[in-house]
């Protein structure tokens, strides 16, 4: 039996998890003071943090295969 | 600066090491090698071969254990932290200020324990990024793939806040922080102008207001979203995990936020900084969670029992037959008889006490999520899981402790470190530390608390004195002239994003 609503993923994350986030960069944006540079390097270290994380699991990925393979 | 926040003394770990700071250093260290170690053994031996972890279609056992269970455990702890700092900057609760910075911090490395958790538990680490290039096609149906997405919004988020929350901080106070770990102030300085203040102050507000929205739709929910929408496991399966996963998670979150505080309080001799009405005020709170918690698990078992469903009615059966189960919940009203009498008799607080209750909440958290892990999947209760997890028997090895217990040892060696980077109390007014001439600012024996055998007269054990060390350096990378406003530097000038010095506009 399949049920359609086991496809509600982008519902949860994009639809409701992600709420607070837009939330938060709407504030960011149109809140005062306007400074736009600041909120460029804040939105700036959250794409980097995700970078850096990202990054970290493919390095553990890599790291762990070679310790299983020594 | 706030008058009951010395600003000499918040700084001096970053300079002085002490003796008893390099025995942690070299305890939690061996401790990190042993977790290695048995991380290493179980990677070459095989998860089901070392570990008493079965897999769908074995002869018994279960896929989840003591390293899911840690996993749900930590990220419940992470909540504590940058909640309580969340909640001070958007409620203005400005007595929980001085513990802010502790909390952010243990939020992270308690996010990157809950991690580490997910890949012990994985037979196959190595391939841990495919659940990143498959994330687009996961997406839609895995509650797994839900949980990837907001424990790394949840991380990302945290790691701004602080970094933005520090940027005044070290920018002020940079003449005075180590120089060998310029590079580290240098990225947490990117961009900075002193003119970003108050904008940064608005960017962290919502932040603040953004997380303490996530802690519900992740302790809350994406984290018991993994368990409750599974009908197939009757532990499992339910609407009421959300809301009481979510309070089991604040209850040990605000437990391990005690235990650190009050570490951070003895060592460093803070007792006038962090003053003991704070964790007097964490304490109630931890009496109401823990009573939440208890009231939960009486809902668990009079509906498990009373007119069950058959598979239910097992299930919950089985739990009460358990040493495990009663332990936990023996340790959680011990807790809370204590915790409640503190509030009645004012007299009988003690921070010793306390900082062991709560060290018997946390794990009796730990206990029984582990138990909320297992018992679902030992007894399942629609086809073909049915066929998929035959009746077997579950405790952990050696191996899943050391790991499990390993995680604890990595946060405390995080912050063992992390105490010698930034600094662990918040300067509001970091620029009046940089004002007095330069030739007294590492001389410990110029500091009036300072005892004449170089230790703390507060009672701190690692904070030292300068005689303990050699006089740091002062960045020379730093000429700025330092104005009499403490602010540091002209409004103009900006840190440049590829040099550790400030350079105005004017030179770019």
């Amino acid at each position: 039996m399949t049920h359609a609503i086991t496809n509600i993923g982008l519902i949860v994350i994009f639809g409701i998890v992600m709420i607070p986030v837009y939330l938060m960069v709407a504030g960011w944006l149109f809140g005062g003071p306007r400074d736009f540079r600041t909120v460029g390097i804040s939105i700036g270290y959250m794409l980097g943090f995700t970078v850096v994380i990202l990054i970290g699991l493919a390095i553990t990925g890599a790291a762990i295969t070679i310790i299983v393979n020594l | 600066m706030s008058p009951d926040i010395d600003g000499e003394r918040v700084l001096r770990p970053l300079h002085n090491t002490t003796k008893g700071h390099f025995a942690l250093l070299v305890v939690f260290g061996l401790a990190a090698l042993w977790l290695l170690v048995a991380w290493v053994y179980q990677l070459r031996g095989g998860m089901m071969t070392v570990t008493n972890l079965g897999d769908w279609g074995t002869a018994g056992g279960v896929p989840w254990g003591l390293y899911i269970g840690a996993f749900v455990w930590w990220i419940g702890i992470a909540h504590g932290g940058i909640a309580i700092s969340a909640a001070v900057t958007v409620f203005k609760i400005e007595r929980f200020r001085p513990i802010a910075r502790i909390a952010e911090v243990l939020t992270v490395f308690a996010l990157g324990m809950a991690a580490a958790n997910i890949v012990f538990s994985l037979g196959r680490p190595d391939r841990i990024f495919n659940t990143i290039v498959q994330w687009p096609l996961t997406v839609y149906h895995s509650p797994l793939a839900w949980d990837i997405a907001v424990i790394t919004l949840y991380l990302v988020l945290s790691l701004t806040y602080i970094t933005l929350s520090l940027r005044d901080e070290i920018y002020a106070l940079r003449p005075r922080l180590p120089w060998w770990l310029g590079p580290i102030y240098s990225v947490i300085l990117l961009g900075y102008r002193p003119a970003e203040s108050e904008k940064v102050e608005q960017i962290t507000w919502w932040l603040a207001v953004a997380i303490l929205a996530l802690v519900p739709l992740l302790s809350g929910g994406v984290v018991p979203w993994l368990f409750g929408l599974i009908a197939a496991q009757p532990g499992w399966f339910g609407a009421a995990a959300g809301p009481s996963m979510l309070v089991e998670s604040l209850t040990s979150a605000m437990a391990f936020v005690i235990i650190v505080v009050a570490a951070f309080r003895y060592a460093y001799g803070w007792e006038d900084m962090i003053e003991e009405a704070i964790l007097v005020d964490l304490s109630k709170v931890l009496a109401l969670l823990v009573l939440a918690t208890i009231w939960f698990v009486i809902h668990d078992v009079l509906t498990g029992l009373y007119l069950a469903p058959a598979h239910i009615d097992v299930i919950t059966e089985t739990m009460l037959t358990l040493p495990f189960f009663w332990l936990a919940i023996g340790g959680l009203l011990v807790s809370f008889t204590y915790l409640a009498a503190t509030v009645l008799r004012p007299d009988w607080f003690s921070i010793p006490v306390l900082v062991v209750v709560s060290g018997v909440v946390a794990i009796s958290i730990l206990n029984k999520k582990v138990m909320f892990i297992v018992e679902g999947l030992m007894h399942p209760s629609v086809p073909p899981l049915t066929n998929l997890y035959p009746a077997g028997e579950y405790f952990p090895n050696w191996v899943e402790w050391s790991l499990v217990l390993g995680s604890i040892v990595l946060v405390g060696l995080g912050f063992v470190i992390v105490s010698k980077i930034i600094p662990m109390i918040e300067l509001e007014d970091a620029g009046e530390l940089v004002d007095e001439p330069r030739s007294s600012r590492t001389d410990g024996d110029s500091s009036p608390d300072v005892a004449a055998d170089g230790g703390v007269l507060s009672g701190g054990k690692l904070n030292g004195s300068a005689a303990d060390t050699e006089r740091q350096p002062v960045n020379s990378a730093i000429s700025d002239p330092v104005d009499t406003t403490g602010r540091g530097v002209a409004e103009s000038d900006t840190v440049g994003l590829d040099s550790d010095s400030a350079t105005t506009e004017e030179d770019r």
